[in-house]
């Protein structure tokens, strides 16, 4: 030690003594914390370092055990709108959330949707009108020479409802459980799935695992089609089922002060009936690119899937605003594999020191990007893959179904949340798609000057408000 | 402590260097209070009526909070809530607004600590006594003991607080520095009030807090010594060499607080192993290398005090904690 | 000073330095604690300290800011992508649980 006096000034900034070294992560963060804590108890004048420590009263509420229970509700209403008068979805969801004080929550969410508009049918463009009948065999609609063919009739109202319990089991573990129930009225799914978590090091790791089961009941309108069979030939049965397991493995781990990253895999395993009862494809003329033969038939799956992604995701604290990076890696056993990159960034508008309680606005970009599935077609050649007729022969699994297609996706969004005090907060989010879906190469004849797989343009428009109460 | 019948009187006494020192006994510390004296001492003087008087308030307030969060009296604040968790068990208690101030500031340590810091681990004491000694108690004592500990499952909900059986809650980690913060307060708008804002300095049993720099602008010397020589046992640990003791320092304290944790004297020796005083309320055993003594100077005394306790409870890590802080500190190991 | 004083300590006190008089406190002048960054960054240790978590707490800091936001999102892109999956569990962010 020196032989000199120390001098020591502890006002608002403490000067370290000479030869201490002053650190550049975790600068006093105990110190803030505690100094603006003990201004509290003291009442006396600010201790001047405010710059981001904790709130003491908000800290040691949440620290607070065996208090009363709290609720949370969570209310929101997206509406979903494709151009081309297409798909129009408005899905109103309104989710409540109760912790009995010592950590157990108990949550509830309810969700409507509401589909109307037209979806593609699966079946290619053509010089002329397409005429089809309609899934429930009871109308015909018309497809314009020229355009990729779409079912107007396509309109669907959908309940949601989720039941979830999470409890913590011991100081480093938790625990949670939860059950859901979706209807429409071609389509049942129930649901449960369970998940264990636990901390390592001080929280500082997080080690997930989780089990979900699905189980779809599938009943078309007009029947299941027969798979591969010629298309409105009116022969079927009545419905079919799926069944679904998914395993989850998460593992977080904070990096620093500022930054948290989360690594995880997802298997997910589905048996039973994959297809779309409503898709189609066309048998074209392998010349003159027009419908010939059978015309159309059903498309058809395989009858299980594995899939397995795996994703990144890393979260940045800068001084006040966030910066939110995910990438993920998908692939499965139809062929297809896919890439998406998401970015966030979180800009606060307020000037609180972004302690969470101000107005933000946040920039949202996601770039996708997947292959084809293996029996992906975008139509079905006469004599080639398929040959029409009794004695015919067909691929054993087709489909043109556009999610299967190669494709680009972007997304581009913004969101603005605006928190109105007491834990209270309104968001609107407003955000444009676009599928850029891959020209199949060599159009035979007529359908080489014809847009065959256009772009999808979509637009969302979203609004929340949470509150405790 | 056994609480006096009838506390001794603070004195008096004018020092040399234009002060008077004030001191008294309390919280069973020598607690004393030195302020810039205004001209010569007369006795008798304005002045020196008062230092009287400030003397009073800052020894009333210090018995004030002494009183009411004593371990050691039947008629404390934290016996009554003692006897209301007892008497009804599971029925909360409402605390007054400065119990309820300090039972924030606990609840914010025990989190930020990760639980190391825990207001209700004073029961350990039933099975550890520090004494030198290798009496360690037997694991089975210490798992019964330790299962009574554990502010995650007090019920704090401001301004009721709810204690479970068994357990007891003990704010001697906290009662020293925040009385020398609030007789600093209660001086401050003492001077206010009659125009006479003098320097001054509180030193409660070694933790301190002065007022500001003196009235020429230079700093309160503190002297400093290695606590050796103030126990009749020689150090009786024989793994280590003794401490040198320290060439005798100088603090300057210009405005703020100094305080410490830890006692070089108290630790069980068990197998040439030096178990420290200092438990760890989520195991109920010692804090694996903790220092001897962990002195922190912050702006005020309660924050001195915490991030000195915080440190010993880090143990290995304790220089590690103190440095990233940016606050001058000294650490005897 | 700790939170667990089990006898009461009278340590010498503070008075005003007179020349080659020294005063004391209890107060051990130990050497200069280390850099902690310099102990951290030199052997890689990764995460923080619980008092470090202040800004990991945030709500703008948890994994799934908006739980609502993210099943909706999950919902249209499975309903129009073949990828789906990946999102998992929180974890990691919040010192108050």
């Amino acid at each position: 030690m020196t032989t000199s006096p120390l001098s020591l000034s502890a006002s608002a900034e403490p000067s370290s003594l000479p030869g201490s070294t002053s650190t550049g992560t975790s600068t006093g963060a105990l110190h803030l914390a505690l100094a603006a804590a003990v201004t509290g108890l003291l009442g006396v004048g600010s201790v001047g370092a405010q710059a981001e420590g904790l709130k003491p009263s908000a800290a040691t509420a949440a620290t607070a055990a065996s208090t009363a229970a709290t609720w949370q509700a969570d209310a929101a209403v997206l509406l979903y709108r494709e151009g081309d008068g297409r798909v129009t979805a408005l899905e109103p969801v309104i989710s409540l959330r109760r912790n009995d004080g010592n950590d157990r929550a108990t949550g509830l969410r309810l969700t409507l949707d509401t589909l109307t508009g037209a979806s593609p049918n699966g079946a290619v463009a053509q010089p002329t009108a397409q005429t089809f009948t309609s899934p429930s065999g009871k109308g015909t609609y018309t497809t314009a020479a020229g355009k990729t063919p779409l079912n107007t009739e396509f309109r669907d109202t959908r309940i949601a409802l989720l039941a979830s319990h999470e409890r913590p089991l011991g100081t480093d573990q938790r625990g949670s459980f939860s059950a859901n129930v979706s209807a429409e009225h071609d389509f049942a799914s129930v649901g449960l799935s369970g998940s264990w978590t636990r901390d390592f090091d001080n929280k500082n790791r997080t080690l997930s695992l989780g089990l979900s089961t699905e189980f779809d009941r599938i009943n078309p309108e007009g029947g299941v089609p027969v798979e591969r069979g010629v298309a409105f030939a009116g022969t079927s049965k009545g419905s079919d089922s799926r069944y679904v397991v998914d395993l989850l493995a998460g593992f977080t781990q904070v990096m620093s002060r500022r930054w948290i990253t989360q690594v995880s895999y997802n298997l997910g395993r589905g048996s039973g009936y994959h297809s779309d009862p409503y898709k189609i494809l066309s048998v074209i003329d392998g010349s003159s690119g027009l419908v010939t033969g059978d015309r159309y038939i059903n498309e058809s799956r395989p009858r299980s899937r594995t899939r397995h992604s795996l994703n990144v995701q890393s979260k940045w604290h800068l001084t006040q605003d966030v910066v939110d990076l995910s990438y993920r890696y998908y692939r499965d056993d139809w062929g297809v594999s896919a890439h998406t990159l998401d970015g966030r960034y979180r800009w606060e508008l307020g000037s609180n020191g972004g302690s969470g309680g101000g107005a933000y606005l946040e920039p949202h970009l996601r770039w996708y990007r997947q292959s084809a599935a293996d029996f992906y077609r975008t139509w079905l050649t006469e004599g080639g893959e398929y040959v029409s007729g009794a004695a015919g022969r067909s691929p054993a699994y087709a489909s043109a179904d556009t999610r299967l297609a190669a494709f680009t996706g972007q997304t581009l969004g913004i969101k603005l949340g605006l928190p109105t005090g007491q834990g209270r907060e309104w968001t609107l989010r407003v955000e444009t798609y676009r599928q850029k879906i891959d020209q199949p190469a060599n159009a035979p004849g007529a359908l080489g000057s014809l847009d065959l797989t256009p772009d999808l343009k979509a637009f969302t428009l979203m609004v929340g408000y949470s509150r405790p109460f | 402590m056994a609480a006096a019948a009838q506390p001794a009187a603070a004195l008096l006494q004018p020092l040399p260097g234009g002060l008077w020192r004030g001191s008294f006994e309390a919280m069973a510390s020598p607690c004393e209070l030195l302020m810039e004296r205004a001209g010569e001492p007369g006795l008798g003087s304005d002045d020196e009526e008062a230092a009287r008087r400030l003397l009073q308030i800052a020894c009333d307030e210090v018995r004030r909070i002494e009183r009411k969060y004593s371990r050691y009296r039947s008629d404390s604040e934290l016996a009554r809530w003692h006897r209301a968790a007892a008497g009804q068990p599971g029925q909360p208690v409402q605390v007054d607004e400065e119990s309820a101030g300090l039972l924030d500031l606990a609840a914010l340590c025990h989190q930020l600590s990760g639980g190391r810091f825990d207001i209700s681990s004073g029961v350990l004491r039933e099975v550890w006594r520090f004494d030198g000694s290798d009496r360690l108690p037997t694991p089975d004592a210490v798992a019964r003991v330790a299962a009574r500990v554990g502010w995650a499952r007090i019920g704090w909900q401001r301004p009721l607080l709810t204690l479970p059986p068994g357990m007891e809650l003990d704010l001697g980690g906290l009662g020293k520095e925040y009385a020398a913060d609030r007789v600093l307060t209660l001086l401050r708008a003492e001077g206010q009030r009659t125009s006479r804002d003098r320097p001054l300095l509180i030193n409660l049993g070694g933790d301190l807090v002065a007022s500001g720099p003196r009235s020429d602008g230079s700093p309160w010397y503190v002297g400093i010594e290695q606590p050796i020589g103030q126990t009749p046992q020689a150090d009786p640990d024989p793994t280590q060499p003794a401490h040198p003791a320290a060439p005798a320092g100088l603090i300057a304290l210009k405005t703020g607080a100094l305080a410490t944790s830890g006692d070089a004297r108290r630790f069980l020796l068990r197998d040439g192993v030096r178990h420290s005083h200092i438990l760890d309320p989520r195991t109920g055993w010692p804090v694996q290398g903790a220092p001897r003594s962990v002195t922190v100077a912050a702006p005020t005394c309660t924050e001195a005090g915490l991030l000195s306790t915080l440190a010993m409870l880090q143990g290995e890590g304790a220089e590690a904690l103190l440095a990233a802080q940016g606050l001058p500190h000294w650490v005897l190991r | 000073m700790s939170t667990l004083v089990l006898t009461p300590m009278r340590p010498s006190l503070p008075v005003l330095c007179r020349r080659r008089r020294v005063p004391s406190i209890r107060l051990g002048l130990g050497l200069m604690a280390l850099p902690a960054l310099l102990a951290l960054g030199g052997c890689g240790t990764l995460g923080v300290q619980p008092w470090e978590r202040d800004l990991l707490a945030k709500p703008s800091m948890q994994l799934t800011v908006s739980p609502l936001e993210a099943a909706a999102d999950d919902h249209t892109y499975f309903s129009k992508e073949a990828a789906t999956g990946g999102r998992s569990f929180g974890g990691g962010g919040c010192g108050c649980n």
